[in-house]
């Protein structure tokens, strides 16, 4: 298709696709320095005023998040089927400015060395495909991560973990940790009591008035993962990105537009991308100089699989077919429990306080790889809380418990590593979506040592809730029997009864060598070398922390490298 | 659009209001489930994000009738507290599915934002110790 079949044609240095977390800190680095950046997002700014905790409206019904079955369409194929039941649990993405940072609890963890070494601490997993992050690449991101916690605002204090690893690599720049309150107290204690090593989670929240952005301090009130925050605490990319952007001359964004698919010229590169006004039905043409893909793990890879070209007959930078392989979710779940005590008012809803990584490197005795940590999570809205298995009931007994109860439970989360396997890929589907363009197929199956490390995760979840107390322990016990029979026999876990994972990583490899990846170190494809991509598509491995702080600082490294390339090539 | 369920067949249902009222009572001074105006939220819930629940509703209440006339020779909304306790716990069991979406339904209904009532029932989150955060607080006054 070539441009000229266009009424309407834009022009611009660089096109960025998408605005969460990488998008918006590459748009920062890029456009603070003159050069002409527009950054393209499917959904749209999203009113403050309309953000408040309404927990059916965001957290059950997500509302505020993109229809999966009517937009982004994602297929979850299990045994070669699409299933019938819903997908979300396994993947989210999200249609606004701002992104999942608009929608996440805030978790803005480093990751560890041993996370860029993996193939080089384990060498050959079978049925696994680890790959170590480009050699020195720890070293490398070590100031952007940094950087990324002053622009985006961190709270937290890393020195109780960082001593216990040796790898303070450059220094952070955090906001003071947000007060534990009780019962962060009393899981702090309670880790202590275990022999762990407890920390404050670091979040993009404010624990102090943010006078950078004008905005509030967190009041715990509890509503991060899965709101936008009513208080104004979070710093999403939209508030303490974006926002500072958009009076800038050289910089645009455009909402409420898809980018399709790219076009390129006779070398290969691309020369730009046919975009669609989501409202208009609308297609227009954006000629640039450098292309960015920033729209997460499962569109980054579909954009490119829907961009075939005479010269990228299979998609960009997939003559190798490795685009969208290797994908990655992490491995989510919770466990909660019921605590005595008075744990006040000021506790309201405790959000993410406390989290421990004792056990982050699997040690001899375990059967597994994956590295995990554990964190306490946010409270329950009473829907959610209601909606669980246990407790359940109804009557005058059942309420009289909840009145009793509600502010007694308190959850963990587990984020535990998805090993990466060819096999486990998005690829492009016959069926359109919306906006006439293919749909995703998303084919997933957990490997045996993700299932064994998960359950290893839970089991010292409730190993900690206990220390602290707690009591009527509730979780997804009886699901694990049943993946420990599934895991034995080699079989995989429906949808359903899967534990969730909503980062979405690994699709577009990143490695020096081409014929093992799809981007090279500086997240430039190996093939098409005026096209980037800043999300976690690039992750190799995906770690057993929060990807988002990781995901921005190497947005903010790779602006830096293309700052370069626009100054020795676009003259 | 034309409604799947009208406002009047669910405001109006008897049965219902007295099966919201058995699943949700009037406990340590918190609203009632029809106090709090969950009926309101059916109407909403039904004719759009839960429509998928409508023939689970419909089973339910055809349920509670039929249970209530077996063994009390009553129409259920007319029955005592205790009766209407021991009818739902029999159609709990015999249609567990799906009773299980409607208790989900009301209790979801209960604990909505007070906006998915119509504005009622403002003082069930206080019963329970929850206290969101709301950018238009002036709007529902104390919560």
């Amino acid at each position: 298709m070539s441009s000229k079949k266009f009424e309407k044609t834009l022009e611009t240095d660089v096109v960025i696709i998408g605005s969460g977390a990488g998008g918006a800190c590459a748009a920062w680095g890029i456009a603070n320095k003159g050069i002409d950046t527009l950054v393209i997002e499917k959904g749209d700014w999203l009113k403050d005023d309309t953000y408040d905790d309404d927990e059916l409206h965001y957290y059950i019904l997500k509302k505020g998040w993109p229809s999966i079955e009517n937009e982004y369409s994602m297929a979850d194929l299990y045994r070669g089927k699409e299933s019938k039941e819903r997908p979300h649990r396994m993947g989210q993405s999200y249609g606004c400015v701002g992104g999942g940072t608009i929608y996440y609890a805030g978790v803005s963890s480093r990751f560890y060395r041993e996370d860029f070494e993996k193939y080089k601490i384990w060498g050959d997993i079978p049925g696994a495909n680890l790959a170590d992050w480009p050699k020195g690449f720890y070293e490398e991101i070590g100031p952007y991560y940094s950087q990324a916690e002053e622009l985006i605002g961190v709270s937290g204090d890393y020195s109780n973990d960082y001593a216990r690893f040796n790898q303070l690599n450059h220094r952070p720049r955090l906001l003071p940790p947000l007060p534990y309150h009780k019962i962060g107290e009393r899981l702090n204690d309670a880790a202590k009591e275990l022999g762990w090593n407890p920390f404050p989670i670091p979040l993009a929240l404010n624990s102090i008035y943010n006078e950078k952005t004008n905005s509030n301090w967190c009041i715990s009130s509890g509503m991060c993962s899965g709101y936008p925050c009513a208080w104004g605490a979070k710093n999403s990319v939209d508030q303490v990105v974006l926002s500072n952007l958009v009076d800038k001359p050289n910089f645009s964004i455009l909402t409420n537009t898809l980018a399709a698919f790219a076009e390129t010229d006779s070398k290969g590169n691309i020369s730009g991308v046919v975009c669609i006004n989501r409202s208009s039905k609308e297609k227009f043409f954006v000629k640039a100089k450098a292309v960015i893909l920033a729209c997460s793990g499962i569109l980054s890879p579909l954009f490119c699989l829907n961009s075939q070209t005479k010269q990228h007959q299979n998609g960009l930078g997939n003559s190798n077919d490795l685009v969208g392989r290797n994908l990655m979710f992490h491995i989510e779940g919770q466990r909660g429990a019921q605590f005595d005590g008075d744990f006040g008012n000021e506790e309201f809803h405790n959000l993410k306080k406390v989290m421990v990584t004792d056990f982050y490197i699997p040690d001899q005795s375990d059967e597994f790889v994956n590295h995990m940590s554990i964190q306490m999570g946010s409270k329950s809205g009473p829907i959610r809380y209601v909606l669980s298995k246990v407790p359940e009931g109804w009557g005058r007994q059942y309420l009289k418990d909840m009145h009793k109860n509600y502010m007694q439970y308190h959850e963990l989360q587990a984020m535990c590593e998805d090993l990466p396997q060819l096999s486990n890929r998005v690829t492009a589907a016959d069926r359109k979506d919306v906006d006439g363009m293919p749909v995703a197929h998303i084919h997933h199956r957990f490997h045996k040592m993700d299932g064994l490390a998960f359950i290893k995760t839970m089991e010292k979840m409730e190993q900690w809730l206990q220390a602290g107390g707690g009591k009527m322990i509730t979780g997804i016990s009886s699901d694990m029997v049943e993946w420990k029979r599934l895991i034995d026999q080699g079989e995989d876990i429906p949808p359903m009864r899967r534990p969730y994972g909503y980062h979405l990583m690994g699709t577009l490899r990143m490695g020096d060598d081409p014929d093992r990846s799809v981007v090279n170190r500086y997240c430039q494809f190996h093939e098409v070398p005026n096209l980037f991509c800043v999300d976690s598509s690039i992750f190799p491995t995906s770690a057993g922390v929060n990807p988002t702080l990781t995901i921005q600082a190497n947005a903010l490294r790779v602006a830096d490298k293309i700052i370069n390339l626009s100054r020795s090539q676009w003259k | 659009m034309a409604k799947i369920i009208s406002e009047n067949k669910i405001l109006n249902n008897k049965n219902l209001i007295r099966l919201i009222e058995t699943l949700i009572p009037n406990v340590n001074d918190a609203p009632s489930g029809v106090e709090a105006g969950v009926q309101y939220y059916l109407v909403k819930a039904l004719n759009a994000h839960r429509k998928n629940i409508l023939p689970s509703y419909e089973v339910i209440l055809k349920s509670l009738e039929i249970i209530s006339k077996e063994f009390y020779k009553n129409t259920f909304w007319k029955l005592d507290d205790d009766h209407a306790e021991i009818v739902v716990s029999k159609v709990q069991v015999i249609e567990s599915g799906a009773f299980e979406s409607v208790r989900n339904l009301v209790f979801e209904g209960y604990f909505a934002h007070p906006r998915w009532r119509d504005g009622k029932g403002k003082s069930v989150w206080s019963a329970i110790g929850f206290r969101p955060i709301l950018r238009n607080q002036d709007q529902f006054g104390e919560i």
